[in-house]
C-alpha cells in the first residue's frame, strides 16, 4: 500500500500492484510538481517490495494524464538552465526507474495521454488504451520539445518518421491511429480497459509477451545503418524545415535531437534531449507560445462562465443580409448545429449566400472533415427567407447588412418589432458605434455588437461589443452564441473601431506615412512578413478592400481626430479614386490574377506605384535611410500605443485579452505572443526610446501614460496590474 | 560456345508498343487483354510449337489488384484461349518481376522440371494507380528510412551521393529519346514490337504499331525548364529524367536447348547466368551493380567481356550512378541502351524485365554480338541481372 495525495498504490494477494493517478482538486490528472514528487516516492515503494509480480498504471479520472502543468513553466524557465534541468531530471529519473522495475509494467490509458502523460506511458512496457484516447506530444506547439524522454523513446518504439511526425506537428492522435503506427499495443472499450490491461500484464508475467526485449529496444541505439539513417534524417529535416518556418525553431530542433541521439544508449540520448530542451525553453517563441496557451485557457474559461449566465440557451438564430458576412454566419451556425434563418431582401442574395455555404461544405468534404451525405443535413439548417415570418421564434439575431448607418438603423428598428421581446439583437458592424445604433431601438438593453471577422468560418475571433445600455444578459447570450459557433469571444466596450480595428487603422496610418516618405510597399510588406505577419499591410489592405478601409478610416478620424487625421490615408484614397479597390476587383496595391494552372498570382502594380509616387514628400530619400528595424517600429508603434490606450480606457479587460484579440482577429504572429508580449520581450525602455525617435511623426507615436509608468518602474505589461490575476484551475498541455 | 541440353534458351520474344498511361492508346484496353493478344501473336509466329506442350505461363505484374489482381497470369491464359490444362502463375519482384519470371523458367529447365515456358509481364499503370492502395508498414522506421518507399527520393539520394548533376541527367534523357526515335524510324523494333489493337485519340479502335511514348523532339533546353518533381525545393530529378508512366506487355518463349532442337526451332540466345542481390532500400537504384557482378562472377567473366548492356532507366540519375559505379561511363555510348530506355519507352513495371532482355537481343542480333547483360534496379533495395549468350 502506498497512499499519496495524487497517487495511490494497492498490491493484491497475487502480487499485482496497481498504481492509480488521481490528482486532487483537478478535473484531469496533470504532472504538476507535487505529482512528479509523489511518483518518485511511489516508485521507491515499488522498488522496496519483493512480492510484486507486475504493475498496472492507470487513472481514477476520465482522462489519464493531460500533461505537465503549463502554469509552472514560465516561473521555472525564467530561473535559468539549472532549474530547468532539475525539472527534466526528476521525471527522467522516475521514468527510467519505471523502465527498470524487476517486473513488467502495463499502462491502462484512457481519455488523454498528452505531453508528459504520453512520455510516461512510453516508459511502460505495454500500452493498452481505450477507444476514446487522444494521445500526442504537443510540446513543439509551445515552442519547446519533449523533455521527458519523448524524443528518445518514441523513435525507438515507432521509428524515426512516426516520431518526427508526432513531435514536429504536435498533433493529437486517436487510439486507432496510435495502434496503427505501433505507439500503443491494444485498443478496447472504456469499460473493458482495466480488465484487458490486466490480461496483458498477466501475459507478460507468464512470459508470453516479450516485455524485456521491448525494454531493451527502447534503451538501445536505433538500428539504422548510415545509409538509411542519413536518408531518414535528410528527408525528415527537409519536410519539417519546409513546414515550421524560421520563427519556430522547436520542430527542427526535435529532429536534430533525434538524429544526434540515434547511435546512443537511452541515458546518453536523454542528455542530448535535455540540453536542447533547456535551449528551447529559453527562447522567446517558447515564452510567447506557452503564454498564448495560458491566455487562451483563461479566455475560454471566462467565455464559458459568461455563457452560463445567459437567461436562456440558443436553439434558433437568424441573420439579416446574405452577403459575405451574413452567409458566413449562416454557414457557421448550420455547421455547429444551430438552425438559422437567413433573410435578405433579394432572392439573388439568398442564392449567393446558400451557394457560398455549399461551396464551403464541399471543401470540408474534400478535406475529409465531413461526409458528403451530411451536406444536405447542414444546408437544411439554413432557412432562407425574404420575409420576417417565424422571427418571433428566434433567440438571437445577427444583423449583417451593408455597413451604412442609415441602412443598419432602419433594418434594426424593423426587425426589433418582429422578434420576441426577450430575444437578443446584435449588429455585425466593424466600425459603427453600438450606442449610436441603439438610439433608434425600443429595447437597447437587448442589443449589442457581434463583430465577426472575414472569412467567418476561418477567423476565430468574435468581438462582443457592450453599449452603454446593453444588459449583462445580452452580453452573456451573445457570448454563448459565439462559443457555440466555436469562436473565441472577447467582450469589449463601445468605441470607434472597437478594439481590433481601432488599433489596426493607426497601423495603416503608419504605413501611409512610410509610403509618403518613399519606402516601397513591396519592401514594407516583405519586412513585415519577415517579422511574422501572415501578410504585409499593402496586401492586407487589398484583402480588406480599399473602399472599406477609406470608409472605416473616416469613422476612426471622426472619433480620434488628434491621432488619426484623414490626410494619412490620402494615398489609399488616390488608389481608390483610380478604381483600385483591392482584391475585390483584382487591383489594389497589387494586381491579382491566376496563372496557367489556375493558381492565384499577385504582382506589384505599376499603376499603383505611379499613384504613390505623386504623393511622396519632397524629401524623397527615406528609402535609403529606413532600415528594416525602423520600418517595423514605424508600423508597430502606432498600433501599440493605441492598444495601450484601449487598455487604459478599459475598452478591453486586460493585457492577455488584448494580445489574444490581435492574434485571433488579425493573425498577429503567435511566436511573438501579442503586442504587449512583444513590448515585454524587447523591454519597455527600448520601445519608449524608439517611440521618442519617431514622435515627430505624430500623436500616435507618443507613448501613453501606462507606458511611461512602466518605464519609470522598469516593469512589464504581463507583470503589471493590467494582467488578470491567474486563478490557476485546469491548465494543462493539450 | 558450349551449349548444354538443359540450358534455357530464348526462342522468340516480343512486346506490345508502349502506350502513355495518361489518355494513351491502351486507355480502353485491359492489362489481361493486351497480354493475351501479345501471347497469341507470338505463338502464331511459332508454328512449330504445339501450345499443349507449354509447361507453365509465368507472368510478372506488380500492382496486383483490380484488373491485375486474382492471379492475372491465369486470367491472361483464359482470355488467350489457351488450353485449360496449362498452369499459370503471377510473379512479383516489383520492377524485376518479368525478369524473375525468366529466372524461374530458367531454373525449372535447368532442374529438368519442364521444357517449355511462356514468360512475360504486364502493367497497366493508367488503370492501376501505383500510388493508390499502398500501405507500407510504419515500423519500417525502426531500421530503414520511410522515404525509401519513394523511388524518386531514392534516386535523388543516389544523385547526391554520386554527385550527379542535373545537366548530365537531362543529357541522358535526351539520348534515350533520340536513340529510341532512331530505332523506331529505322525499323530496329520491327521484330520485337507486335502491333495490337488500341484506340486512337478520337476513341476509335485501331491497330497500334509504334511506341507512343518516344519524344523525338526533346531537347536539353526543353528538359532544362522542367521543375523537380520529388523534391521541389532542392531536387534535381524531373518527370523528363524519370522513366515514363506507361502501359505495355512483354513476352518470351523459353525452352530447354534440347527441346528447341528437337522441335527444329532456332534459339536466339541461351541464358548464361543469373544474378540477384539486395542493397539498402534507400539506394535501391544501385542494385544492378552487385546483381550484375554476381552473375558475371559465376561465369568467371567481367564487365569488360560484355559487349552490350540493357540497364533499366528507372531514373537518369540512378542509371548514371550505376554506370559510374560499374566504371563504364566512358563506353556507355556504344554499349548501353543503344535503342534508348525506359525514359523514352516507359517502365510498365511487370513488363520491363522481359522487355529489356528482348531489346538486348534485338541490339545484339543487329550488331552480331555474343555476350549481353540485362539488369535492373528494384524498389526497397534489390538488383536483378541476366547474362545472355547469343547463339
Amino acid at each position: 500500500m502506498y497512499t499519496g495525495e495524487n497517487i495511490g498504490i494497492t498490491v493484491s494477494d497475487n502480487g499485482i500492484a496497481e498504481l492509480t493517478f488521481d490528482v486532487q482538486n483537478s478535473r484531469v490528472n496533470i504532472f504538476n510538481a507535487q505529482t512528479v514528487d509523489e511518483l518518485s516516492r511511489a516508485i521507491e515503494f515499488l522498488e522496496s517490495q519483493s512480492n510484486i509480480k507486475g504493475l498496472l498504471i492507470g487513472s481514477a479520472k476520465a482522462a489519464f494524464i493531460a500533461g505537465a502543468d503549463i502554469n509552472e513553466f514560465a516561473p521555472i524557465f525564467s530561473q535559468g538552465p539549472d532549474k530547468i534541468l532539475e525539472l527534466l531530471q526528476k521525471s527522467n529519473s522516475n521514468f527510467n526507474r519505471i523502465e527498470s522495475l524487476p517486473f513488467p509494467v502495463v499502462a491502462a490509458i484512457n481519455g488523454f495521454a498528452l505531453g508528459g502523460g504520453c512520455e510516461m506511458v512510453l516508459a511502460c512496457d505495454y500500452r493498452m488504451v481505450s477507444e476514446d484516447l487522444r494521445i500526442g506530444l504537443p510540446e513543439t506547439r509551445l515552442g519547446i520539445i519533449p523533455g521527458w524522454g519523448g524524443t528518445v523513446r518514441l523513435p525507438r518504439i515507432a521509428g524515426i518518421e512516426t516520431a518526427v511526425e508526432w513531435i514536429a506537428s504536435g498533433k493529437e492522435y486517436s487510439a486507432t491511429q496510435a495502434l496503427k503506427v505501433g505507439v500503443v499495443d491494444g485498443v478496447t472499450s472504456v469499460n473493458q480497459l482495466n480488465s484487458s490491461a490486466m490480461d496483458v500484464l498477466q501475459q507478460c508475467i507468464d512470459n508470453k509477451l516479450p516485455y524485456l526485449s521491448r525494454r531493451q529496444q527502447k534503451q538501445s541505439p536505433l538500428r539504422h545503418n548510415d545509409i538509411e539513417k542519413n536518408m531518414a534524417f535528410m528527408t525528415c529535416k527537409a519536410m519539417v524545415g519546409a513546414q515550421a518556418g524560421q520563427h519556430y525553431p522547436a520542430p527542427l530542433t526535435a529532429v536534430t535531437v533525434i538524429e544526434k541521439a540515434a547511435d546512443l544508449h537511452r541515458d546518453k540520448a536523454l542528455l542530448i534531449e535535455s540540453e536542447a530542451f533547456v535551449e528551447m525553453a529559453q527562447t522567446q517563441a517558447a515564452l510567447s507560445l506557452s503564454g498564448i496557451f495560458v491566455n487562451d485557457q483563461q479566455l475560454m474559461k471566462k467565455a464559458k462562465q459568461l455563457a452560463k449566465e445567459a437567461n436562456s440557451s440558443i436553439s434558433k438564430a437568424a441573420v439579416l443580409g446574405a452577403g459575405i458576412m451574413g452567409g458566413g454566419v449562416a454557414y457557421q451556425s448550420a455547421l455547429k448545429n444551430i438552425p438559422i434563418k437567413l433573410k435578405d431582401v433579394q432572392q439573388a442574395g439568398l442564392d449567393l449566400g446558400l451557394s457560398e455555404a455549399n461551396k464551403l461544405l464541399n471543401k470540408r468534404v474534400k478535406r475529409g472533415r465531413l461526409d458528403s451525405e451530411n451536406i444536405g443535413e447542414v444546408l437544411n439548417r439554413i432557412e432562407p427567407s425574404l420575409e420576417y415570418s417565424g422571427f418571433d421564434k428566434v433567440d438571437i439575431v445577427v444583423e449583417a447588412v451593408v455597413e451604412k448607418s442609415e441602412v443598419k438603423t432602419a433594418v434594426l428598428k424593423e426587425v426589433e418589432e418582429k422578434i420576441h421581446p426577450e430575444a437578443i439583437l446584435t449588429s455585425n458592424t466593424s466600425t459603427i458605434s453600438i450606442d449610436f445604433l441603439a438610439q433608434s431601438l425600443q429595447r437597447p438593453e437587448n442589443f449589442c455588437g457581434m463583430h465577426f471577422f472575414n472569412p467567418v468560418h476561418a477567423m476565430p475571433l468574435v468581438e462582443v461589443i457592450r453599449g452603454d445600455k446593453t444588459s449583462d444578459n445580452a452580453i452573456a447570450t451573445t457570448v454563448a452564441y459565439a462559443v457555440a459557433l466555436g469562436k473565441k469571444a472577447i467582450v469589449v466596450k463601445d468605441c470607434p473601431g472597437f478594439l481590433v480595428n481601432r488599433v489596426l487603422f493607426p497601423y495603416f496610418a503608419g504605413f501611409s506615412l512610410l509610403l509618403c516618405d518613399g519606402v516601397s510597399f513591396e519592401r514594407i510588406d516583405k519586412v513585415m512578413e519577415k517579422w511574422g505577419w501572415p501578410m504585409g499591410p499593402a496586401h492586407l489592405l487589398d484583402v480588406v478592400g480599399l473602399d472599406t478601409a477609406v470608409h472605416a478610416s473616416g469613422v476612426m478620424a471622426d472619433g480620434f481626430p488628434e491621432r488619426m487625421p484623414r490626410e494619412n490615408s490620402s494615398v489609399i484614397q488616390a488608389l481608390l479614386d483610380a478604381q483600385r479597390l483591392g482584391q475585390k476587383n483584382q487591383k489594389g496595391f497589387y494586381d491579382y490574377g491566376t496563372d496557367k494552372k489556375g493558381k492565384p498570382t499577385k504582382t506589384v502594380s505599376d499603376e499603383a506605384l505611379e499613384i504613390i509616387q505623386l504623393h511622396r514628400n519632397d524629401d524623397n530619400t527615406e528609402e535609403n535611410r529606413c532600415s528594416e528595424e525602423e520600418i517595423v517600429f514605424r508600423m508597430m508603434i502606432p498600433m501599440a500605443t493605441e492598444l495601450s490606450r484601449c487598455l487604459e480606457e478599459n475598452i478591453v479587460d486586460n493585457v492577455a485579452e488584448a494580445d489574444m484579440a490581435l492574434l485571433y482577429g488579425l493573425g498577429f504572429p503567435p511566436f511573438r505572443g501579442g503586442v504587449f508580449r512583444w513590448i515585454d520581450d524587447i523591454g519597455i525602455e527600448c520601445f519608449c526610446s524608439m517611440a521618442e525617435q519617431f514622435q515627430h511623426l505624430g500623436e500616435s507615436y507618443r507613448t501613453t501614460d501606462t507606458m511611461k509608468q512602466l518605464r519609470n518602474t522598469g516593469a512589464s505589461y504581463y507583470s503589471s496590474s493590467f494582467t488578470q490575476s491567474n486563478d490557476g484551475g485546469d491548465l494543462y498541455v493539450n | 560456345m558450349s551449349i548444354n541440353p538443359r540450358d534455357a534458351v530464348i526462342v522468340d520474344y516480343a512486346r506490345t508498343p508502349m502506350g502513355r498511361s495518361k489518355n494513351g492508346c491502351f486507355r480502353y484496353r485491359r492489362a489481361d487483354d493486351i497480354s493475351a493478344d501479345l501471347i497469341n501473336a507470338l505463338l502464331a509466329r511459332n508454328e512449330g510449337l504445339d501450345v499443349n506442350t507449354i509447361d507453365d505461363l509465368i507472368w510478372g505484374c506488380v500492382m496486383q489488384r483490380d484488373e491485375q489482381g486474382f492471379n492475372i497470369a491465369r486470367n491472361v491464359l483464359l482470355r488467350a484461349g489457351l488450353p485449360h490444362h496449362i498452369p499459370a502463375q503471377t510473379v512479383n519482384r516489383l520492377c524485376g518481376s518479368s525478369m524473375s519470371a525468366l529466372h524461374i523458367a530458367t531454373a525449372n529447365i535447368r532442374a529438368s522440371l519442364g521444357d517449355i515456358y511462356c514468360i512475360g509481364g504486364v502493367e497497366h499503370m493508367g488503370h492501376v494507380d501505383m500510388n493508390a492502395a499502398v500501405d507500407p508498414n510504419p515500423l519500417w522506421g525502426l531500421s530503414v528510412a520511410k522515404a525509401a518507399g519513394s523511388m524518386g527520393l531514392t534516386a535523388e539520394y543516389l544523385a547526391m551521393r554520386h554527385q550527379i548533376e542535373r545537366l548530365d541527367m537531362d543529357a541522358f534523357a535526351v539520348r534515350s529519346h533520340q536513340r529510341a526515335a532512331l530505332a523506331r524510324s529505322e525499323g530496329y523494333f520491327q521484330q520485337e514490337v507486335i502491333p495490337i489493337m488500341g484506340h486512337d485519340e478520337q476513341g476509335a479502335p485501331c491497330l497500334i504499331e509504334y511506341d507512343e511514348t518516344i519524344r523525338e523532339d526533346t531537347s536539353l533546353e526543353a528538359l532544362g525548364l522542367l521543375k523537380p518533381v520529388f523534391d521541389p525545393k532542392n531536387g534535381k530529378i524531373t518527370a523528363g529524367t524519370s522513366s515514363q508512366v506507361s502501359d505495355g506487355a512483354s513476352v518470351m518463349l523459353v525452352m530447354s536447348a534440347e527441346r528447341a532442337s528437337s522441335l527444329g526451332l532456332t534459339p536466339i540466345a541461351r541464358i548464361a547466368s543469373l544474378g540477384l542481390a539486395g542493397v539498402d532500400p534507400s539506394i535501391m537504384g544501385i542494385g544492378p551493380v552487385p546483381a550484375s557482378l554476381q552473375a558475371l562472377e559465376k561465369l568467371g567473366m567481367s564487365l569488360a567481356d560484355i559487349e552490350c548492356i540493357e540497364l533499366n532507366e528507372a531514373f537518369a540519375a540512378q542509371a548514371l550512378a550505376v554506370l559510374q559505379e560499374m566504371d563504364i561511363l566512358e563506353s556507355m555510348d556504344d554499349k548501353v541502351n543503344i535503342y534508348g530506355g525506359a525514359i523514352a519507352l516507359g517502365h510498365p513495371f511487370g513488363c520491363s524485365g522481359a522487355r529489356i532482355t528482348g531489346t538486348l537481343l534485338t541490339a545484339m542480333q543487329k550488331q552480331q554480338q555474343q555476350w549481353g547483360l540485362a539488369t535492373m534496379c528494384i524498389g526497397l533495395g534489390q538488383g536483378i541481372a541476366t547474362v545472355v549468350e547469343r547463339l
